[in-house]
């Protein structure tokens, strides 16, 4: 319980230090947005999103993502090791 | 990207990707039903697709993107469950931090969770024999991740095409296509290495020999 709690926070660290580091990069979403409006410059966004979180949200959000996951991932990696039931 | 696709296409694409969406459910419930050994395996599968499609990645020429993540999913089990389980993921990003979209979410869907699968699951079925598990994941994780990008291109040169006949629409999805190609090339290698890394442990692991690998469900 230990180990995953440890390895999910070690994931979640790594998506926070990568999102740090990639703050100056462009998304290429957004890259396809602009390419967008360069090519349809009389189109409108017909939608946008209810709510839009923050830099730090985000980054937050998306670690979250990448911790929870890497805790369930670690969780039922233990259990198909120290499983003895036969291959279904 | 809310709001980026013309209703037309938003409705369009919901429409395709509903019904491989419904079957990979259906696929995906008796898939755990099965055993407790596959169950464990979907879930590590869809946990591979959190985490790695959570990873913003800076690539070169100064941009970033995410990887897709799901190249386990699509050798373990093909391209339906996959399309299930990608759902699940875009909705979370969707709602929760506003990345992608509700009206995008059908042509997300379709390329992230059916087009890409298929075409990698498809050419892993082809280099399959001639390859280790870990070669082959490579190729399949590498290709659903390029194939993902390459269809998004092709939707939106649909939606935006730079004329009104078919060579309008092939000259924007090659323009869409280059602006993600500099910055997924290097992510897909990237996550061909990170799914074999995973296959080849569970494969360690004995979880499911070779033999099983090749079987798609």
């Amino acid at each position: 319980m230990k180990r995953l709690l440890l390895f999910g926070v070690a994931v979640a660290a790594v998506v926070l230090l990568l999102a740090t580091f990639g703050s100056g990069y462009t998304g290429t979403d957004q890259q396809a947005v602009s390419a967008v409006q360069e090519r349809a410059p009389e189109y409108d966004p017909w939608a946008s999103p209810a709510w839009a979180p923050g830099a730090t949200t985000e980054a937050a959000l998306f670690a979250l993502q990448g911790g929870v996951g890497a805790a369930v991932l670690g969780y039922y990696l233990d259990r198909l090791r120290t499983s003895d039931a036969p291959d279904a | 990207m809310e709001g980026f696709l013309p209703p037309f296409w938003a409705i369009l694409w919901t429409i395709v990707a509903l019904p491989f969406v419904a079957y990979g459910a259906r696929r995906t419930l008796s898939t755990v039903r099965m055993s407790a050994r596959t169950k464990a395996l979907v879930a590590v599968a869809a946990a591979f697709v959190f985490v790695l499609s959570a990873l913003k990645l800076p690539s070169v020429a100064g941009s970033s993107s995410h990887p897709t993540g799901t190249g386990v999913m699509v050798v373990l089990f093909g391209p339906a469950i996959t399309a299930f389980v990608s759902v699940i993921v875009l909705l979370y990003q969707t709602v929760l931090l506003a990345h992608g979209g509700l009206t995008t979410l059908g042509a997300n869907v379709t390329s992230m969770g059916i087009v890409g699968p298929f075409v990698g699951w498809a050419a892993y079925r082809l280099v399959r024999s001639q390859l280790t598990i870990q070669q082959a994941t490579f190729v399949a994780a590498a290709v659903t991740d390029w194939a993902t990008y390459l269809t998004t291109s092709l939707q939106l040169g649909l939606a935006f095409p730079a004329g009104s006949d078919v060579g309008g629409v092939a000259t924007a999805t090659l323009d869409f296509a280059a602006i993600f190609a500099v910055t997924q090339i290097p992510i897909g290698v990237l996550e061909g290495l990170l799914a074999a890394a995973m296959m080849g442990y569970l494969h360690r692991i004995e979880t499911v020999s070779e033999r099983r690998l090749g079987v798609p469900s």
